[in-house]
């Protein structure tokens, strides 16, 4: 019987090609926009993180915060001198960061870094290169075991001595240097001073422009020395915010804590007073990315839901035109002993094979055009079509089928056969 | 071309064709044509002179009543109809158009229910069956010859005719096969695979007879079967009826304006405006099957 109704199902469809197809397009276009949306946003979610998994999931970042006057406590962090921006928070120092290298305050700790940043206008001879300008210190190469491929980072002597020493990140090298060779040694200007090359460094995340690799890297001393001198009220120069490696996985959250304990003691924080920073974990960061895909994803929904609503109430509609036209079709098999049941599946077959249909017509194209977007982004992320989401569209154009089906085809069901016949 | 038919033996097949003297008395009928003589008691069937044989009544219908309402007026198609037709009968249902022909004829072949009356068919009262059972006994009991085919366009005959197979759950291969030999009896051996739109008028009624027969029903009802027949055909289609009502005791009902259907017909009932005005036997009704009886 199920081959039965498959085949009339199909000779019905066939009979009517064009409308037929016209009918699926609502299924095909949501499942469709489906299939190719969630391929791409799993393709995101994994490019980012991937990218935590480079950087390590042990990471802690340390943020200054801006607290209003009068609140808390001694409020150290802010500058009044000529060189503080207005309103821009300077509660976190070198001082700090030499707080936190002490194991005894933060044992579980392994390393810690400030990291400044900026716009690099970089210039070798006449060759002009315009990148991100990363300032911190010889530890930070620890956080991404970021080596080099010329020459070697800048150590603890020439960070303290406050040297115009600079690595080049592997894009801003092509760039800087497009002929090519050992660059160590050689001068290049940023943003009007010169600098001596010592380093030039291994790519580390696809090797384009507006990764890491298009960074030109320095010491933060003499970045702020030179370029952005920044001192809080107390005098001590002033970090921009610090970067903190857990020593463990399970030692993230007893860091966090202490790194915490000894900021708060170190900025003079009374018992009731607000941070005036912020110790945010990679797993907190994970986790807002988490909650911002999966917001888009229930977004996703709402539309594929929509879509294939009106795919449906399309289904619906031409059921209910083909019920009437093949009334006297109707009325002839009940005459000769279809069963009401029989008259119901049969057409509610038609209209989940119709859904199906579309639905197949609609992960086909998905998968295409996600397919072209990867190969437009020169491959540097994947669409990832996994087999639930096709699994999903699939079961969902048929419960769309069975759904919006039941009606038209209760409707047959029910005909008389005499008046059925008659129909004209 | 029927040589087909005359090789399937079933065990309900009787020898009709010497008729005994009980035949000659008219049918009872309700609404006092009958000339007092009948009564079921008296029908029998003298087999050798030995074993007598109470004649099965297979449809007995008492004073339906078919009411059309359209809008104020009422339309009575039937008006108390009463009649009995038994087991191995040879019907022909004549009477002007509109008198009732068809409307009678549906609620026979179970597709429609009679405003009043009773109907029993094969003893049962049909009145109290629900539309699923009445499906099964439309399927299982009578095959229909629709006075316009209704076959499905766009389908090979072959399938056409192995629809009622499907609804009685009869295995595919079962089912093609009794599907050819109904085409084969109906003359369309080599048109089993013509799509129902391709071919001709004559051809469909073979088709729509070829699907009355194919579940090997008790009963067929024919609306005008050989209307579309030229008289070679036509006699061909008559022969085979009439070999299947010998042969299989198949109780076969016509409603025809043709004369010539009707004189091939053991019985002939007249209809007119919703009543039975006329119940006869034939007693020298017509062999299709001999010689050219056909022809006007
Ligand atoms: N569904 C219906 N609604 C209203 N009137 C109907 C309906 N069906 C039949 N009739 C009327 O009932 C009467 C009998 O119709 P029926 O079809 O039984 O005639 P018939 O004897 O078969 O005629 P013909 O020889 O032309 O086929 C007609 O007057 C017809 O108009
Ligand atoms: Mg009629």
């Amino acid at each position: 019987m199920f081959k039965e109704n498959l085949r009339v199902a199909l000779r019905a469809i066939a009979a009517n090609k064009l409308r037929s197809v016209l009918t699926m397009l609502g299924i095909i276009i949501g499942v469709s926009a489906v299939i190719s949306l969630v391929a791409l946003g799993n393709g995101v979610d994994q490019f980012i993180n991937g990218q935590f998994a480079k950087q390590g999931s042990n990471l802690v970042f340390i943020i200054p915060v801006r607290v209003e006057q009068g609140k808390g406590a001694n409020r150290a962090g802010f500058a009044a001198g000529p060189n503080s921006r207005q309103g821009q928070s300077l509660s976190l120092t070198l001082n700090d960061v030499e707080a936190l290298k002490n194991k005894s305050r933060v044992p579980d700790l392994a390393y810690v870094a400030p990291l400044a940043q900026g716009g690099a206008r970089a210039f070798n001879g006449d060759t002009k290169y315009l990148g991100s300008l990363r300032a911190t210190s010889p530890d930070y190469r620890h956080f991404n075991n970021w080596g080099t491929t010329y020459g070697d980072w800048f150590d603890e002597a020439a960070y303290n001595s406050k040297q115009r020493v600079a690595l080049i990140g592997s894009y801003a090298y092509t760039k800087l240097f497009p002929d090519g060779g050992d660059p160590v040694g050689l001068e290049i200007r940023l943003n009007d001073i010169a600098f001596r090359v010592i380093g030039v460094l291994k790519e580390r995340s696809g090797g384009t422009q507006g990764s890491e690799d298009d960074s030109i890297i320095i010491p933060l001393t003499t970045f702020r020395e030179r370029m952005q001198p920044l001192k809080n009220a107390k005098g001590q120069t002033v970090a921009g915010f610090v970067l903190a490696q857990a020593a463990d996985q399970d030692k993230v959250d007893a860091m966090v804590q202490q790194v915490t304990d000894v900021l708060r003691q170190e900025h003079g924080i009374q018992f009731a007073g607000e941070d005036d920073f912020s110790v945010g974990s990679q797993r907190d960061l994970q986790n807002t990315v988490g909650a911002v895909t999966g917001a888009l994803t229930i977004f996703l929904a709402a539309i594929a839901g929509i879509s294939l609503f009106v795919g449906g109430i399309g289904i619906m509609n031409i059921m209910l035109v083909s019920v009437t036209e093949r009334t006297r079709e109707i009325g002839l098999r009940k005459a000769i002993g279809a069963r009401r049941s029989i008259i119901l599946m049969q057409f509610v077959a038609e209209s989940i094979f119709l859904s199906l249909l579309g639905g197949t017509i609609g992960i086909a194209l998905g998968w295409g055009m996600a397919q072209l977007v990867v190969i437009f982004s020169n491959g540097s992320f994947q669409a990832l079509v996994t087999p639930g989401s096709v699994a999903l569209a699939f079961s969902f154009s048929a419960f769309v089928g069975l759904v919006f089906g039941v009606y038209p085809a209760w409707r047959a069901s029910q005909l008389n056969p005499i008046e059925a016949l008659r129909y004209e | 071309m029927f040589g087909n038919l005359l090789k399937s033996k079933k065990p309900q097949a009787i020898e009709t064709n010497g008729l005994s003297d009980d035949d000659m008395e008219p049918h009872v009928n309700g609404n006092g044509v009958s000339n007092g003589l009948a009564s079921n008691a008296s029908r029998f069937t003298m087999n050798n002179g030995v074993s007598e044989l109470i004649r099965k009544p297979v449809i007995e219908t008492k004073g339906i009543t078919k009411t059309y309402k359209m809008g104020d007026e009422v339309l009575n198609a039937l008006s108390g109809v009463d009649i009995t037709i038994y087991q191995g009968d040879l019907v022909a249902i004549m009477g002007p158009s509109g008198s009732g022909k068809s409307t009678l004829m549906n609620i026979v072949g179970c597709l429609d229910k009679p405003t009043s009356g009773t109907y029993k068919l094969d003893g049962v009262d049909v009145e109290k069956m629900n539309d699923d059972q009445l499906a099964g006994i439309r399927n299982q009991k009578i095959g229909f010859v629709f006075q316009s085919f209704n076959l499905l366009r766009r389908t090979p005959s072959i399938e056409n005719v192995a629809q009622p197979l499907i609804y009685a759950n009869v295995g595919g291969r079962e089912r093609s096969k009794r599907s050819r030999e109904a085409l084969e009896m109906v003359g369309l051996g080599k048109r089993l695979h013509h799509h129902a739109n391709e071919l001709s008028g004559g051809q469909q009624q073979r088709v729509a007879i070829a699907r009355a027969l194919v579940t090997d029903p008790a009963i067929i009802l024919a609306d005008e079967p050989t209307g579309n027949l030229d008289s070679k055909t036509g006699a061909e289609i008559m022969c085979l009826f009439q070999t299947l009502n010998a042969q299989r005791g198949m109780t076969i009902i016509f409603v025809t304006h043709d004369p010539r259907i009707a004189s091939h017909c053991k019985r002939v009932i007249r209809i007119a405006d919703g009543r039975i005005i006329g119940d006869d036997v034939t007693v020298d009704f017509l062999d299709a099957c001999k010689g050219d009886t056909f022809r006007e």
